[in-house]
């Protein structure tokens, strides 16, 4: 039994070595057959819009006096984090001339959600304010969901 | 009475330490990409773990045995050590992402610096399993995780539709627009059924059986609580599936911290709902963070024959004590370096895939060997249920790798 158990372990170590250069073999192929840094910038842009959406939410509940100062105070900072470390990674992306301009468009989109971020704290006390700012957070949701949708095949 | 409060703590416990940071984060974005589609997995996955969980704790009754013995005695030097490291790395990088998931829970209460966080909780955990028995770790960190039942309630408070998340316990695939996108469906199918059957938790198990003494007269206990506690453990994350599904999809939101989970508790509970959320995500990923650690050193001192166990006094288990220490040093250095710990979860859940058969495949020997186990070897139903399970998890094995890599870790 001991030595069944032998045999199926290096069948086992076998196949998921093969495995693992057939999948890295279709990931070049596949890779080279699309514009360069399409589905990176595509990456960006969701997670842009889901950080985006969630600060809407944030803004919302924060309003309706659902939260601590102190986690609005932190989860709004660790959002900015975010939103400005994937500013970094789309200046890293490259990308086909085509689409450099759809670059240039998220960059202004992340610059603005870092931007809208950062009113979060004192905003989030009148309600006025906050109103204005879940919209200017909705307005940047729909923006980048059209921009994603443009990078769908 | 004393055995039926014995039951009722160990289904409690079970129930409490089902969750940590990477199923919660899969179980919700699983919910925000797919609505009730993936449930079946978390169907799938716990009979998977309810059936290796009772081998693996029936075995340390019957023969006194865990894990990392049956590894080493069954697969040999060579497989076992390849087997032994990749685990370890597999539990190292989960307790670095369940440290940094306290640090930053701890943040969202407290305003402090996450690195300055990441060092008390490192203190926190070595005086923590240094002065806490066993027995306490596990019921003070199992219970109180069991604050996580508020996702479960709000989960059922945003209102699901029943009919449609009936359907979604039947194993499906939804009609996605593109090859890409299939990719990624199965990709969560893997990660999700993985974050359940997650090999740490059997290590733990069957090692926390032979730390509580137990012979072959527990073996209805360790049954009882097995299907109870991780049943009812199993509704955490359909409650987070539902959370997902419900605040999280129709917003486009996917969770990439702790404090996004929380949020949801809060749109429906309140401040109340907040407070209750990140004191639940605490206690489970504080849980986690011991568990994996006490793994890692479990393993270590099995495979090696070191004296083991939190029963003996350190000085008689030098070796074992020296390496969760190192274990939890490790994790924390790793955290500190500033690495998302959303992303290394995601990363050490998939590696686990690749491990999962090797770790339950000699367990599925010596349960079904009747040399070994005399009358209480595996029945019909175990056996096949085993050998299915086996199937299951070398196929994800197969598939994990290649999936990470098409999907760029499920982002599409």
């Amino acid at each position: 039994m001991q030595k069944r158990v032998r045999l199926w372990s290096i069948w086992l170590q076998v196949a998921i070595l093969l495995t693992f250069v057939a999948a890295t073999a279709f990931i070049i192929i596949d890779v080279r057959s699309k514009p360069a840094g399409k589905s990176d910038l595509k990456i960006v842009v969701s997670q842009l819009r889901s950080h985006a959406a969630e600060s809407q939410l944030l803004v919302e509940q924060a309003a309706a006096q659902h939260l601590t100062s102190t986690y609005l105070i932190s989860h709004t900072h660790k959002l900015q984090e975010m939103a400005q470390s994937l500013s970094k990674q789309l200046n890293s992306i490259k990308v086909d001339a085509s689409l450099d301009v759809t670059r240039t468009r998220v960059t202004e989109l992340a610059t603005a959600l870092n931007n809208f971020l950062g009113n979060v704290p004192q905003s989030s006390d009148g309600h006025s304010d906050a109103t204005a700012m879940k919209q200017s957070f909705a307005d940047l949701v729909s923006q980048l969901i059209e921009v994603e949708n443009s990078l769908k095949e | 009475m004393k055995k039926f409060l014995e039951i009722f703590l160990g289904i409690l416990t079970a129930m409490g330490g089902f969750v940590e940071i990477g199923e919660l984060t899969f179980a919700l974005n699983a919910g925000a990409k797919y609505r009730y589609s993936l449930l079946w997995v978390v169907v799938l996955g716990t009979i998977g773990i309810i059936v290796f969980g009772e081998m693996a704790g029936r075995i340390a009754a019957v023969k006194g045995q865990p894990v990392f013995n049956l590894i080493r005695e069954r697969a040999g030097f060579g497989a076992g050590l390849v087997t032994l490291i990749a685990a370890n790395v597999v539990n190292i990088l989960t307790c670095a992402a369940e440290i940094g998931g306290v640090a930053l829970v701890w943040q969202l209460l407290s305003g402090f610096p996450y690195r300055g966080l990441i060092l008390i909780a490192l203190l926190f955990f070595l005086l923590t399993v240094w002065f806490f028995s066993f027995q306490a770790i596990e019921r003070v960190f199992g219970l109180l995780g069991l604050l996580m039942v508020i996702f479960i309630i709000t989960g059922i408070a945003s209102g699901p539709d029943w009919t449609q998340a009936a359907n979604g316990f039947i194993p499906n695939v939804p009609a996605l627009t593109s090859r890409q996108e299939y990719f990624v469906y199965f990709y969560f199918v893997v990660a999700l059924m993985s974050s359940i059957m997650l090999p740490y938790e059997t290590y733990f198990y069957a090692s926390g059986g032979i730390e509580d003494a137990w012979n072959p007269a527990d073996i209805k206990l360790n049954r009882i609580i097995v299907i109870i506690g991780f049943t009812l453990g199993s509704l955490l994350a359909v409650g987070l599936i539902f959370v997902g599904a419900h605040v999280f999809m129709p917003r486009q939101i996917e969770a990439q911290l702790p404090g996004t989970a929380a949020l949801a508790t809060a749109s429906v509970f309140g401040r109340w709902g907040l407070l209750i959320a990140v004191a639940g995500m605490f206690f489970a990923f504080a849980g986690a963070a011991i568990e994996t650690a006490l793994s890692g050193a479990y393993n270590m001192a099995q495979f090696c024959g070191w004296p083991w166990g939190k029963y003996r006094p350190p000085r008689k288990a030098a070796r074992f004590n020296y390496s969760w220490m190192i274990i939890f040093v490790i994790a924390a250095l790793i955290m500190l370096t500033g690495v998302d710990p959303v992303s290394i979860v995601e990363y050490s859940i998939i590696f686990s895939v690749i491990i999962l058969p090797f770790t339950y495949f000699p367990v599925m020997l010596i349960a079904s060997d009747p040399t070994v186990m005399g009358p209480h070897t595996n029945g019909t139903i175990a056996k096949v249920l085993g050998w299915f399970y086996l199937l299951v998890i070398t196929l994800a094995a197969l598939l994990a790798l290649p999936l990470l890599i098409i999907t760029h870790g499920g982002q599409g």
